[in-house]
């Protein structure tokens, strides 16, 4: 059996019943990423080892009649920003060495509760500051749809690993489309929750207030099968909202948009966006319509005109400090210097890449004396009004449709050196993050030349559960995204 | 207000990264295109904004005072790059003009 | 030209806050004499992908001691970052309060040579501690060393910050505040408030105001590690402050480290960069909503102030002043009192023997004054005899050191020590005298003649009382019988 195309819904439920091992599945998923991983470089940690350990365990478990749990054997991978206990945690960097946290975040802690077998952590832009996963000090990883093109970032590897069959679902992280972006470049379904919907105890913080975890798959019912796992309250992240979460399975059981109001924003299709994403976005539309929903326009001139300077001044802020930790006196890089400012200077001009240098300096700058109201505090006061807009046009509509990224795919080395430029990508994803919203990248199929389409549906705070149910019916209508080996195999 | 070197180089300072001389310019190029691009929000209306009017949010979540010992200790101790016994190592403040910091 | 000078002091207090467990992650709060980096986790560490959460207790002992400050509590609270490098800092930031802290204009009374001034509390707010360097030289000198040692145990122990308005005008009246501060803390149990193991710290700042219209540059003094410290602080900056001003020169605004050994202040070393924290609003904590019914019932269960204590101790009591500020300062010794005086003790008695004798024993037998083995109804009964004069206070002293050694209460105290109640009462010890007098006339003769000059024969008598009574009453108590009952005995011979 090909278990590297499987559902992870399917995995599992076979593993359950006896029908294959644990060991099976997993050791089909690592055969395809080693013959993969030389090309894709979608993995910064392979952990080939431990996997099958954790597989066979989990065999033994269901020999003995024990539940594996609802991800019971599933092969997963997860960005390398998440706290591993044990296990390297290089966040794409040089700085933090071979860091071995001594904990896990809450969501391996799931994860792993709930069966699942990690094979390896995702390469991943340096900190997750960037839109390509050409910012890593691994080097850059490449899209299994067009292996001289990017695939995305900051979580390109994980998009990466789900489109290249590594593995039927993985964890990625979204502070300004870092999920949703590289599912569009690498043709697979991304979602950001709401803010506070999914801890971040051991996500290292790249700007708290926009960090969210979530999950790529290549259906939308693996998609709730691991929100289910992970969207649950953390007293350890005092950012979580206290409280229960929906089953978000039980939401895409018969997945309807019948009467539901569908937001189509016309301020972002400027030109500036790619032709094909726009027909997409167009057929979705109808397609929407057709099944019962209303097409509404609406209307976000602010999150167009200022997210991205708004976003650009509040991400490195906090970054600026979140980043200051990294000195070498409790973990990571060490540059050896004769007095303690001394170490600091090297051990920092050292271990950080460029763009992250580039960022902490951006953000130090928008923070400090003199400068603090012109930039850092004019930007929450955007931010602020940015919610408002949003909050006023799900007055008008249920969801949002409207594009992940501007273009396809690009090509790798295209905007190493326009940083400038390379923010663009970001540009329809990042307003989701300042209002906390959840969004979603739904794979709508390929182009003419085999590059990835996509939409991204945006839905209130707490709302998730819609998106899902809107992106079961846009599944059900354009198919489920399948795996590409990029040409090699 | 144009962003120059010495800007640049004390904001440098202040984040603790050294730039090396041939990188200056560059950099100081980027401060003013990113600078102009964050220049956009004047134009936003943000007149009687409050920006921390947060409705979406929860009150911060409290803690019982219950102490419990951290179990992995030893582990967090062998991360470090320079240790003697169970201390942290840095090599002397000298240098650093920061004695206010001191408690 | 004479020039007078006004010196102005404010203090910054930070108290840290008697929690089980630290302001935001649940490592015991214990430093002292703890192996270094044992009470540590990820989030004290600041290891990358931890988070903080935030301690209630905390929170609640911040509340009880502004509301004792009669300061307005915030309805909304919340924490920034104060971002600066240095090493006993893990996350490179203090999470701290800045531009709405927990609480804003309070007021504190002091007493000071019989006169009460109110100094205006601008801020209490909360924030955590960092760790601990330990320097490699010898000395202890910065300078020299080779190697800092970093301990994190003390890193996000919870301190209070209490701000006063620049009110105070003397040494000794920041001597006072630091004192009715520290009191406060004890008092309400809200900080151990030891200085000298630096659970109260204090920073000072101080300017002078010259009678020709300059106003020096505010110094700040860092470095004082105890309540003396900080007064030798104080009296050398006024002087080297007003040396500089009265030679027509400017006051560089800084701030300036104590050197206890030397008994100067120093500079510190000018800065490469002025300092720039970056405050912004921390993002991994919601704003806090303090809710108003846990202010108003913190506010209810407050006991009675030390303050307003010694007022009525000092007004409705009688009571001395040095009397009602040591019995009113710990609220267990306090209510000790009141217990035995609500025992049907007379309030001055009680005062009295709580500050000589329960303190005393408090101290040194280091059990706490509520378990002590005699207990304000016992002490009650105790004082009732003495105070109806059935009891000597020397034999009571011993009744009371009875009672304590052996647990038991008044009556067998008294017994074990051969005492009767009524066996040494006054009309008791006028009767023995009287008739030790009568059965030795002739010495008696001598010494109401005058006669007894060297006062052997005085001496031999009261040895006869002493020897009938057994010692149960002092010296001067039979020497005033003795007294007494020559007096009268002198009268009818007249
Ligand atoms: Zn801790």
């Amino acid at each position: 059996m090909i278990f590297h195309e499987m559902e992870a819904s399917r995995i599992a439920s076979g593993i359950r019943d006896g029908e294959f091992t644990a060991r099976d599945v997993v050791g089909d998923c690592l055969a395809r990423m080693q013959a993969l991983e030389p090309v894709l470089n979608a993995l910064i940690t392979p952990l080939s080892e431990k996997a099958i350990a954790k597989a066979e365990s989990i065999d033994k478990a269901v020999s003995s009649g024990k539940s594996p749990g609802p991800l019971g054997g599933v092969p997963v991978v997860v960005k390398d920003n998440m706290c591993t206990r044990g296990v390297r945690t290089t966040c794409g960097s040089r700085i933090l060495g071979d860091w071995k946290p001594p904990y896990d975040a809450t969501v391996i802690e799931l994860l792993e509760k709930a069966g699942a077998v990690v094979i390896g952590k995702s390469n991943m832009d340096e900190f997750a500051m960037g839109s390509s996963t050409e910012h890593s000090a691994f080097g850059p990883a490449s899209n299994p749809r067009d292996t001289d093109r990017v695939p995305g970032g900051s979580s390109g590897g994980s998009a990466a690993s789900v489109a290249a069959g590594y593995v039927p679902i993985a964890l990625g992280s979204d502070t300004g489309g870092s999920i949703r972006q590289p599912a569009a470049f690498c043709g697979v379904h991304g979602l950001k929750p709401t803010y506070g919907l999914v801890s971040r105890w051991g996500l290292v913080a790249f700007a708290s207030s926009l960090d969210q975890i979530g999950p790529f798959a290549r259906s939308v019912s693996d998609m709730a099968l691991v929100m289910d796992v992970i969207a649950s309250y953390d007293h350890k992240d005092s950012t979580c909202r206290p409280g229960g979460r929906p089953v978000f399975s039980e939401s895409i059981k018969e997945p309807s948009v019948k009467g539901k109001k569908v937001g189509i924003v016309r301020e972002f299709q400027n030109g500036t966006l790619d032709g094909d994403i726009e027909r997409s976005i167009e057929n979705t539309a109808s397609m929407l319509s057709s099944s019962g929903a209303e097409i509404v326009d609406i209307s976000l001139p602010e999150s167009a005109a200022y997210g991205l300077p708004c976003y650009y001044i509040i991400a490195p802020a906090e970054a600026s400090s979140n980043l200051a930790r990294f000195d070498g006196v409790r973990y990571g890089l060490r540059e050896e210097a004769p007095d303690l400012i001394s170490q600091f200077l090297r051990t920092r001009s050292a271990g950080f890449g460029e763009e992250v240098q580039r960022r902490i300096l951006t953000g130090t700058f928008a923070l400090s004396s003199g400068y603090y109201d012109a930039y850092y505090l004019l930007a929450l006061k955007v931010r602020r009004r940015i919610c408002v807009e949003f909050t006023q046009a799900f007055e008008a509509a249920d969801v949002i449709l409207m594009p992940a990224t501007p273009s396809l795919p690009f090509r790798k080395g295209e905007f190493i050196d326009d940083p400038i430029s390379m923010y663009m990508s970001d540009v329809f994803t990042l307003p989701v993050n300042l209002a906390g919203l959840p969004g979603m990248t739904v794979s709508t199929g390929m182009n003419a030349s085999g590059l990835p389409l996509s939409v991204q549906i945006v839905a209130p705070r707490w709302a998730d559960s819609r998106l899902l149910e809107f992106a079961a019916v846009i599944e059900a209508w354009a198919g489920r995204p399948g795996i590409s080996s990029g040409g090699v195999l | 207000m144009a962003i120059d070197e010495k800007d640049v180089l004390h904001v440098a300072r202040l984040a603790r990264l050294e730039i090396p001389p041939e990188r200056v310019d560059p950099m100081v190029r980027y401060f003013q295109d990113i600078i102009e691009h964050f220049r956009t929000l004047e134009k936003c209306d943000t007149e009687g904004i409050d920006p921390f009017e947060e409705s979406g949010s929860h009150s911060c979540p409290l803690r019982d005072d219950e102490p419990e010992i951290w179990s992995y200790v030893i582990d967090a101790l062998e991360e470090a790059p320079l240790r003697e016994g169970r201390f942290f190592k840095v090599p002397a403040i000298d240098g650093e003009g920061d004695p206010d910091d001191l408690s | 030209m004479d020039l007078s000078f006004e010196t102005v002091i404010g203090l910054e207090v930070h108290v840290q806050l008697a929690t089980e467990s630290k302001l935001f992650c649940s490592c015991p709060t214990a430093y002292i004499g703890t192996e270094p980096n044992t009470n540590v986790c990820p989030a004290c560490l600041g290891l990358p992908g931890s988070l903080p959460s935030l301690n209630r207790r905390a929170l609640e002992l911040g509340v009880k001691a502004a509301l004792a400050l009669d300061c307005s509590v915030n309805a909304m609270t919340r924490f920034h970052r104060k971002n600066y490098f240095y090493p006993d800092l893990p996350k490179a930031f203090q999470v701290s309060q800045y531009d709405i802290p927990l609480a804003v204009s309070g007021s504190m009374p002091i007493f000071l040579e019989g006169r009460v001034k109110n100094i205006n509390i601008t801020r209490l707010h909360l924030e955590e501690d960092a760790g601990k360097l330990v320097h490699k030289t010898a000395d202890g000198r910065l300078s020299g060393a080779s190697f800092s040692l970093v301990d994190y145990n003390r890193g996000g122990v919870p301190l209070a910050e209490i701000v006063s308005e620049p009110e105070l005008s003397s040494p000794e009246e920041a001597r006072e505040y630091v004192l009715t501060i520290r009191r406060l803390v004890r008092y309400l149990e809200v900080s151990d408030g030891d200085m000298e193991s630096g659970s109260l710290r204090v920073d000072a700042n101080i300017s002078q105001k010259c009678s020709d219209g300059r106003w020096g540059s505010r110094v700040e003094i860092k470095n004082v590690n105890s309540v003396r410290a900080m007064e030798r602080a104080l009296e050398y900056e006024i002087i080297r402050q007003r040396e500089i001003l009265l030679n027509g020169e400017e006051i560089v605004q800084e701030t300036r480290h104590w050197d206890d050994g030397a008994g100067v202040t120093r500079s510190s070393r000018s800065k490469e960069e002025a300092h720039d924290y970056r405050y912004f609003p921390e993002p991994d904590l919601p704003p806090i909503k303090i809710d108003e019914e846990l202010v108003k019932y913190i506010g209810c269960s407050l006991p009675e102030l030390p303050w307003d204590r010694r007022e009525r101790y000092i007004r409705e009591w009688g009571l001395s002043q040095a009397d009602s500020v040591s019995l009113s300062e710990n609220q267990d010794v306090a209510l000790y009192l009141e217990k035995t005086v609500a025992f049907g003790a007379d309030r001055q008695l009680a005062a009295n023997w709580v500050r000589t004798y329960i303190l005393r024993l408090q101290n040194e037998t280091g059990v706490a004054i509520n378990d002590l083995a005699v207990g304000p109804e016992d002490l009650a009964s105790l004082l009732v005899h003495v105070k109806q004069g059935s009891l000597s206070s020397t034999a009571a002293k011993d009744v009371l050191g009875i009672m304590f050694a052996l647990g038991v209460k008044v009556g067998a105290a008294m017994e074990k020590s051969g005492i009767s109640a009524g066996g040494v009462s006054r009309d008791a010890l006028f009767e023995t005298v009287a008739r030790i007098l009568e059965a030795n006339p002739a010495e008696t003769g001598v010494i109401i003649a005058g006669g007894d000059t060297a006062v052997r024969k005085r001496k031999y008598l009261m040895g006869l009382v002493m020897k009938e009574i057994r010692g149960q009453a002092a010296g001067e108590e039979v020497s005033a019988a003795f007294d007494a009952v020559l007096g009268s005995i002198r009268d009818r011979s007249l």
